[in-house]
């Protein structure tokens, strides 16, 4: 792989990330691909064309990665279910990361802004008794119930998004080992161009919904909770925008492999 | 020519009887025989291959070292009787079409 021509390489990711068989067959598949177009465009060298043009003929001959991979979906066992679960679990697992981040994001932003910002909507709950009194001994500092609520909400709201987020990053750590372990071309297990577009549309329907939310909030009262909602948009947003290029960079990569 | 994926496993067994061979010299055996009529997105031929092993017609090995290991192809005994049906279809089949046109 390392003296292949970097067109053929892009295109053997592509392929990669397209084939839906067993880990096995598809490094097979790859290794005799790879082996083709390396044959074709040594060929193609020997017969007197440039390095740029033997790779694009030998891609041109080998066929689009739609086709050989629509072939090998038709024709040899696949296992698409494993590969959208980990392509879903990708997405899932980042997802708890930016929601747990968002949570704990609470913490400085508050230093600036305020609690209230956060969890204001909490001075309108009605309190028993008993809960108020449970409440008050938990913080004895805050001068009411609703005032010891909102002190109690924030602390869950930080302490909990501290919790998803890193275990949300070691669950990450743990599913890019695996996914390495599974990667077809034996090399770092990277975002598919497929998984980046979906969880780019998906953080970004999230970010839109959870910002909407926010400025609705923020609109009635801007010490009424809608803190929330806005961290989380733009937290959503900042995913949505990286995998997105991150798609956007594959596609390009791929579509200039198959048309130099 | 599309219709050749119609035929490819009697074009595939056929091009391996006599010879062990790896996908790229097979795809050049098929041009160089059929004069360069059967033209088809050379990454294609893999997944026929790897269901032809499957069906027990074919059996592969890895050959040389990397980066030059090639997955080299030669039909087994299963291959040699299908290939002789498939060879039987196609001579009926053709002659059947000779007789309608003429």
């Amino acid at each position: 792989m390392s003296g292949r021509d970097p067109r053929l390489r892009a295109y053997l990711e592509e392929l990669a990330a397209r084939l839906d068989g067993t880990t096995r067959d598809n490094r097979r598949a790859l290794s005799e691909i790879g082996a083709h177009l390396d044959d074709i465009a040594a060929a193609e060298r020997a017969a007197g064309c440039g390095a740029e043009e033997a790779a694009a003929r030998a891609i041109a001959r080998v066929g689009s990665v739609d086709a050989v991979a629509g072939r090998f979906a038709a024709e040899v066992e696949t296992v698409w279910p494993l590969r959208i679960g980990l392509r879903l679990g990708r997405v899932v697992l980042t997802w708890l990361f930016a929601m747990g981040l968002a949570g704990f994001l609470a913490e400085p932003i508050a230093w600036l802004v305020g609690r209230d910002f956060f969890v204001g909507d909490e001075r309108f709950v009605a309190v028993t008794p008993a809960r108020c009194l449970q409440l008050m001994k938990l913080h004895r500092a805050m001068p009411t119930c609703n005032a010891a609520l909102m002190e109690d909400h924030f602390g869950e709201l930080v302490q909990f998004g501290l919790v998803i987020a890193v275990a949300a990053a070691l669950a990450l750590w743990a599913f890019h080992a695996v996914v390495q372990r599974l990667d077809p071309l034996r090399g770092q297990a990277r975002l598919d161009a497929w998984t980046a577009r979906i969880g780019a549309a998906l953080f970004l329907a999230l970010a839109l919904s959870s910002l909407a939310r926010a400025l609705r909030s923020i609109a009635a009262d801007p010490q009424n909770g809608g803190g929330r909602h806005l961290v989380e948009g733009i937290v959503a947003l900042v995913v949505a925008v990286a995998w997105g290029v991150a798609s956007l960079r594959r596609q390009t990569r791929a579509r200039a492999a198959l048309t130099t | 020519m599309k219709p050749v994926y119609g035929h490819l496993d009697l074009l595939i067994l056929a091009s391996l009887t006599d010879d062990e061979l790896h996908g790229y010299a097979l795809i050049e055996r098929l041009r160089e025989k059929s004069d360069g009529l059967f033209a088809l997105a050379e990454g294609t031929l893999y997944p026929a291959l790897h269901r032809l092993e499957r069906e027990g017609w074919l059996k592969s090995r890895w050959e040389g070292k990397a980066p030059r290991r090639r997955r080299v192809y030669r039909v087994t005994a299963a291959g040699h009787k299908q290939l002789a049906a498939e060879r039987h279809a196609w001579k009926s089949f053709a002659k059947g079409v000779a007789g309608v046109l003429g």
